[in-house]
């Protein structure tokens, strides 16, 4: 450290005062993260002034300081800013910084250059974090940073300046999305996209501005903004600590923006929670959380805010998986490795989504480290999986690839009942993605992803599906104040289900659905707290029903063909997030969403005034290939408003319409992973939802607890229902098969969470109903003799605890709890005998329940050691799944069993489940 | 066989993760007790045909209650009428002349209850017969009751044609006849005089045969089959636990031929009695039959009124190879009993038997089941075998 010692110096001085002798020569400073020694490197070079200072000042300091054209003066004094330290020129190539505001100027000589240097002791270096032998347990003290955007010559010609700012992961590069950045001047913020942009319409001037995500380290910086430009902002994830981890939720957004029903996960913030069989699975977390419930254990998808779970559209990268489930619903079909964060939209979704009238997930993956290599692996009893990444070009563009699969089939070959050794259960899934940012303006990402289910009983039935797709992202910075981003995605879901019960009538089905969809989605930001969004959207779906062939050469089964459909999805949206006043946003969002059943087709034409049936059929009508059969359009507004009251309580309003235009063929209980997507056609017309929701939300900043509660009322037109003893394998006539109707649903949902201190997690408890009416002309065309019921999945009362306790920075404790109505169920009304054998009356469906739900899991984790030079660092997660034991229900049925009805209740794990699983990586602790 | 299908993916997830199944019992939830019941399938062969009348009962503590002094009456197309007379326990018979149930008919049930209601069925066809093949077995080992553990057995095939010319929906119905032995135990009884006697021979029986229906209803729709031979049609199953396969069993398959409303009341009956219960669990059907009242449209009747074409094919098994049918010990006496004078008088009689203990040798006389020494009592059972039953 050549120029760091001025001990003995700095008494030799001539204090020039704090004269401003700015040069007006100008320079470029790009510093992230830089440690003193990287800025007076950077800063010597550009400037041509030497720095002299005691580097014990300094200790653990980082710089961030990111400027165009600034005289040395401002950018000394910008990296000084709450450091308390002051400097002052000695000469106009000389600037001394020092604890004190002035210095004594009697002191005679000036030191020459050779005398400081000559005046360095070596082996005084101090020891920075990266130097120290252990991670540090506290984050850095102070963090100093400025970001000057714009040109400070260009004035304030205008009144907006347009901040652009990109956040990015300091280790890794890629993008933190969800991220707020609030002003704290004005509490106005705004949140950074999935590709890390945030974009602000500010007053030339000088903000405090705080930049914070879960699990990232919350940065506080000076923003000056001269004119219209951009800056480049590096997170680094949260050190694990004893005092601060946060979980779940950003506190500042829930306060300051117009999202309403909106939870957001970072995938690091949930690694502690315990979970079921050592598979990290972000459904069954997103179970946890008020309005999102599911049918049991082994069911696919979720049911948000009493809505089916058909009303979901998962995506992963803006890719739509259409099949979440492996193995039944057991675990999701996403490896959690590359998970970077997820949000779910089960309120006011953002005009850009649409086509489902419940919810939007949104899975994004994390960018592969584009700067070195590294790798993760783990094992669970269920399944092992192995990530690798690294850069393609240092610091330019990275790749990632992630590969999970089962190798559970050990398990059934130990079973001593031949039916099930000869029975094989298998799951994989991959996922990759490249990222490319060719130059500033552009970043490129191209992502593919595959899952695969293979079950197979015995010699009775295969089942084999799969989801496989690929998603092109291109985001360009046209100007600071529009940015477009254009996605290109291609995804296939497909099934195949061999029934060899019965030799006779054994069957081949395949079944396959194309989502073809292009995107284009602009950010403009025109003037002062003033953001507006708009773009079109384009989806070709094709749908191959499949063909039901005969299986074997002993089956007579026909050939049957399911029919081919094919439909065009487009829409238009534009929205506009406006901060009227002080303590009133607005966001009002308007998207147009069009609907075209293309042929080729044959549609049937039912005698009117009759049930759609068979023999009800009068004529049918043939169509073209592409030529529309049906065309449906509409709008979907969606408007929200916040008003704050204070800086730490807000109120929002917020309503909500959707359409969705394609549908399960369920007709059972819970989605069974054969289950075929179905768009809606001639005679099953397009779903329709609308949601008035309401919010209020309450920040504890002493004690780190929020506190919201939200309100909301659904309600949705032409859901499809099914008719008793639907089959979808054997006719084709979809419309003779189901029926439509209306849902009603209703509910509050109360959350309490404490994202930092060594105790930390959620408590929320939702009361809600949900209902479905489906009435025809007559008691066939009707559910339930024409009565309201209530639907499947509702569960009137869900408390759901998470808890998680860090006993120190390598062992911490975890718990959820869960409880839940039971959900309905039909019960016989009556029994019956017909020749001794007793018979089972139904009459009123889900009238009753099954007895309800409690659950309570743990998981213990510990971490290895906390050396920071180590080349792995591995993590043992200890799990009990259902630690009480207790039966929880899935179902209850009734069988005829000789003169008796014997009523059963099937509970799909009705014992604690104990796992031990193992997860490695590369690098220390702290790496990624 | 959706039905092994889903139990089969339901015992796979059973041995991979800890499924269980528990008994439940449901609280109240009988609803609509004493709804009128009509059983009512008519079949074109020869012989007594029976119509059925009960009422509905709660769930807890069923009871079969029959419903007595209605006037039952088939009506054709042209308004001939058949009545039906009560024969008690909600029996109705008639003998139908030869060629009042014709193929291509149509049939509807007038009936009154004795408290005035009158009500009465949807007109039904009759759809052509069509033939079974044959009907044979296979030996198979089946999963038991509890988890890991196995049946062997055999289970019951049946070959049937599909052409153009049959019927579309095909029912069938099932009747086993078996021998049936108690064990050699010398029989006593203890009646109101108190004194112990060996039990008269006409109070006792060792070699009956018991004929009943097979509580399962087994379906198949041919709309979805092209013409050709059904083969391996699965029907029941017997293990080799009971005496069944032991001494002689006879299956009696009576293929009936249904329309399609009569079909899918059966069919969603089959399904909401035996096929409920799985991981992916279909919601139960409300089967509405095709009786109405004519009072009181709101008023449900359960049950239907089906004429049906009837083919009819008998296996008879008896030695069987590859499987072994254990000689199982039952109707023990009971090891103790107090002195028989303890016994009140309204007890009486009480029926003792004298055994020996296989493995001791002890001989034990005690209380036992009159079944036990007379077989007879038996449900379904008869002292005689009979005509089909082979000779010898």
């Amino acid at each position: 450290m050549r120029r760091s010692k001025l001990a003995i110096i700095l008494l030799l001085f001539t204090w020039n005062g704090l004269l401003s002798q700015e040069t007006g020569t100008k320079l470029s400073l790009d510093l992230s993260g830089a440690t003193i020694e990287e800025f007076v490197d950077q800063f010597e070079t550009r400037s041509g002034i030497r720095l002299y200072f005691q580097p014990e000042w300094f200790r653990e300091m980082r710089v961030d300081y990111v400027a165009d054209s600034v005289t040395a003066d401002e950018a000394i004094r910008e990296v000084l800013k709450g450091t308390g330290l002051h400097y002052g020129y000695i000469s106009s190539s000389v600037i001394v910084i020092l604890p004190e505001s002035r210095l004594s100027t009697t002191l005679p000589d000036i030191l020459s250059v050779e005398a400081r240097q000559g005046s360095a002791v070596a082996g005084q270096e101090y020891l920075g974090m990266n130097g120290s032998q252990y991670i540090q347990g506290t984050r850095p003290e102070q963090i100093t940073r400025t970001i000057s955007v714009g040109n400070p010559s260009s004035g304030t010609s205008r009144s907006v300046a347009r901040v652009k700012g990109k956040l990015i992961h300091v280790e890794t590069g890629e993008p933190v999305a969800g991220a707020t950045m609030v002003i704290l001047e004005s509490g106005k913020g705004s949140i950074s996209d999935q590709y890390g942009n945030v974009i602000m319409a500010l007053a030339p001037g000088r903000y405090s501005a705080q930049f914070s995500f879960i699990g990232m380290e919350r940065v506080s910086a000076a923003l000056e903004v001269y004119s219209d430009g951009e800056f480049q902002l590096e997170m680094s994830p949260a050190v694990i600590a004893l005092n601060e981890v946060q979980i779940l939720g950003e506190q500042y957004r829930d306060i300051s923006s117009t999202d309403i029903g909106v939870e957001r996960f970072s995938m690091k913030s949930l690694k502690q929670l315990p979970v079921f069989m050592g598979e990290r699975d972000v459904i069954k977390i997103s179970r946890l959380l008020p309005g999102i419930t599911s049918a049991g254990e082994a069911s696919t998808g979720v049911n948000v805010r009493g809505g089916s779970v058909d009303q979901n559209i998962f995506y992963i990268n803006r890719l739509p998986v259409y099949n979440t489930s492996h193995l039944f619903g057991f675990f999701s079909a996403f490896n959690p490795d590359i998970i970077r964060d997820f949000s779910i939209y089960k309120g006011n979704v953002p005009v850009n989504y649409g086509g489902r009238l419940s919810s939007v997930f949104n899975i994004l993956t994390r960018k592969g480290n584009n700067r070195i290599y590294t790798a993760h692996a783990g094992i669970s009893p269920v399944s092992a999986h192995l990530t690798f990444e690294g850069p393609l070009r240092k610091d330019h563009s990275s790749f990632i690839v992630s590969g999970r699969s089962s190798y559970s089939d050990w398990i059934l070959k130990r079973i001593k009942d031949p039916e099930i050794s000869n029975s094989d259960a298998f799951f994989y899934d991959v996922a990759a993605s490249m990222n490319f940012e060719p130059g500033t303006k552009n970043t490129l990402q191209l992502f593919y992803y595959q899952s695969f289910d293979d079950f197979k009983y015995a010699d009775l039935t295969d089942y084999e599906y799969a989801n496989r797709g690929g998603s092109l992202n291109w985001i360009r910075n046209i100007s600071p104040a529009l940015t477009s981003k254009v996605t290109a995605t291609a995804s296939t879901y497909r099934f195949c289900n061999v029934d060899k019960s019965e030799i006779s009538k054994a069957y081949s089905h395949e079944y396959l659905l194309n989502h073809n969809e292009v995107l284009a989605d602009f950010t403009w930001v025109p003037a002062f707290r003033h953001s507006v969004g708009f773009g079109s959207s384009l989806i070709l779906y094709r749908l191959d029903r499949g063909v039901v062939e005969p299986f074997g050469p002993s089956s007579i089964r026909k050939r049957l063909e399911l029919g081919f459909e094919q439909g065009l999805e487009g829409s238009l949206f534009i929205s506009d997030d406006i901060n009227l006043l002080s303590w009133l946003s607005l966001y009002g969002g308007f998207r147009y969403s069009s609907y075209s059943r293309l042929g080729p087709e044959t549609v049937m034409l039912y005698e009117p005034g009759k049930p759609k049936a068979v023999n009800t059929i009068v004529d049918s009508i043939s169509y073209g290939k592409f030529s529309p059969v049906r065309f449906n359009s509409g709008p979907e507004f969606r408007l929200a408003m916040n008003i704050k009251s204070g800086q730490n309580t807000s109120f929002k309003l917020a309503f909500n319409q959707m359409r969705q235009y394609l549908f399960m063929l369920s007709n059972t209980v819970t989605i069974s992973p054969t289950d075929q997507w179905k768009l809606s056609d001639y005679h099953i017309d397009p779903q329709t939802g609308y949601q008035f929701s309401s919010g209020a939300y309450h920040i504890f900043p002493d004690m780190g607890i929020s506190g919201s509660v939200e309100l909301y009322y659904k309600f949705a037109r032409d859901i499809v229902e099914y008719r008793d003893g639907a089959d979808f394998v054997n006719i084709p006539l979809t419309e003779t098969q189901v029926l439509q109707g209306l849902q009603n649903a209703y509910g509050a949902e109360l959350m309490l969470q404490k994202t930092s201190g060594r105790l930390n997690g959620w408590i929320n408890y939702t009361l809600s109903r949900s209902e479905m009416l489906v009435a025809g002309d007559t008691e066939f065309e009707s559910i339930n003799h024409g009565n309201p019921y209530p639907s499947n999945y509702d569960r009137p009362h869900v408390l759901n605890v998470v808890a998680n306790y860090h006993v120190s920075r390598r062992f911490s404790v975890a718990s959820n709890l869960v409880y839940m109505s039971g959900r309905p169920v039909t019960f016989p009304a009556s029994l019956y005998y017909i020749k001794e054998v007793a018979y089972i009356d139904y009459y009123a469906r889900n009238e009753f329940r099954v007895p309800d739900y409690f659950r309570v899991d743990l998981s213990l984790t510990i971490e290895g050691n906390l050396k920071a030079d180590k080349l792995m660092h591995s993590t043992w997660s200890f799990n009990v799944y259902n630690l009480l034991g207790r039966k929880n229900p899935q179902s209850i049925f009734f069988r005829s069993e000789d003169f008796f009805v014997r009523g059963y209740a099937f509970s799909v794990i009705g014992v604690p489940v104990f796992t031990l699983s193992w997860n490695v990586k590369l690098g220390n602790y702290e790496s990624n | 066989m959706k039905a092994i299908r889903r139990v089969g993916i339901l015992m796979a997830l059973a041995a991979f993760l800890p499924a269980c199944v528990e008994r439940y019992y449901p609280e109240d939830a009988d609803l609509f007790t004493g709804m009128l019941v009509v059983n009512a399938l008519l079949s074109n062969g020869s012989g007594t045909q029976v119509i059925n009348l009960s009422r509905s009962d709660g769930l807890v503590f069923p009871e079969y209650m029959p419903e007595p002094g209605a006037a039952v009456q088939v009506e054709n197309e042209e308004g001939d009428q058949i009545g039906f007379t009560d024969s008690g326990d909600g029996d109705y018979l008639a003998d139908l002349p030869e060629d009042f149930l014709q193929e291509g008919g149509s049939y509807r049930l007038l009936m009154i209850t004795s408290d005035g209601k009158r009500y009465e069925s949807e007109f039904t066809t009759l759809q052509p017969a069509s033939n079974i093949d044959s009907v044979y077995y296979r030996l198979e080992t089946v999963p038991g009751d509890e988890p890991g553990t196995t049946l062997e057995g055999i289970r019951f095939y049946l070959d049937f044609h599909v052409d153009s010319g049959s019927g579309r929906f095909l029912m069938w119905d099932l009747t086993e006849t078996y021998e049936f032995h108690n064990p050699p135990y010398e029989g006593f009884i203890y009646d109101t005089d108190r004194v112990l006697k060996p039990l008269p021979d006409s109070m006792s029986d060792r070699q009956c045969w018991i004929t009943l229906h097979i509580p399962e209803i087994f379906t198949q729709e041919t709309g979805n089959l092209t013409a050709g031979r059904y083969s391996m049609k699965p029907l029941h199953f017997v293990s080799n636990q009971t005496q069944r396969l032991r001494h002689g069993y006879s299956l009696l398959v009576r293929q009936l031929t249904l329309d399609e409303a009569a079909f899918r009341y059966w069919d969603d009956l089959k399904k909401n009695v035996q096929e409920a219960g799985a991981l992916f669990d279909t919601q139960p059907s409300i089967t509405p039959g095709n009786i109405c009242s004519c009072d009181d449209p709101d008023e449900r009747v359960l049950g239907f009124f089906t004429v049906s074409a009837v083919s009819e094919k008998r296996i008879f098994v008896s030695d069987l190879e590859g499987l072994d049918v254990p000689d199982l010990l039952f109707c023990f006496p009971t090891f103790e009993f107090p002195r028989l004078s303890y016994f009140r008088l309204r007890d009486l009689p009480i029926f003792l038997s004298r055994a020996t203990w296989p493995e001791t040798g002890e001989i034990i006389t005690g209380e036992t089941d009159r079944k036990c020494l007379d077989c007879r009592l038996y449900r379904g059972s008869s002292g005689e075998p009979p005509d089909f039953w082979p000779e010898g």
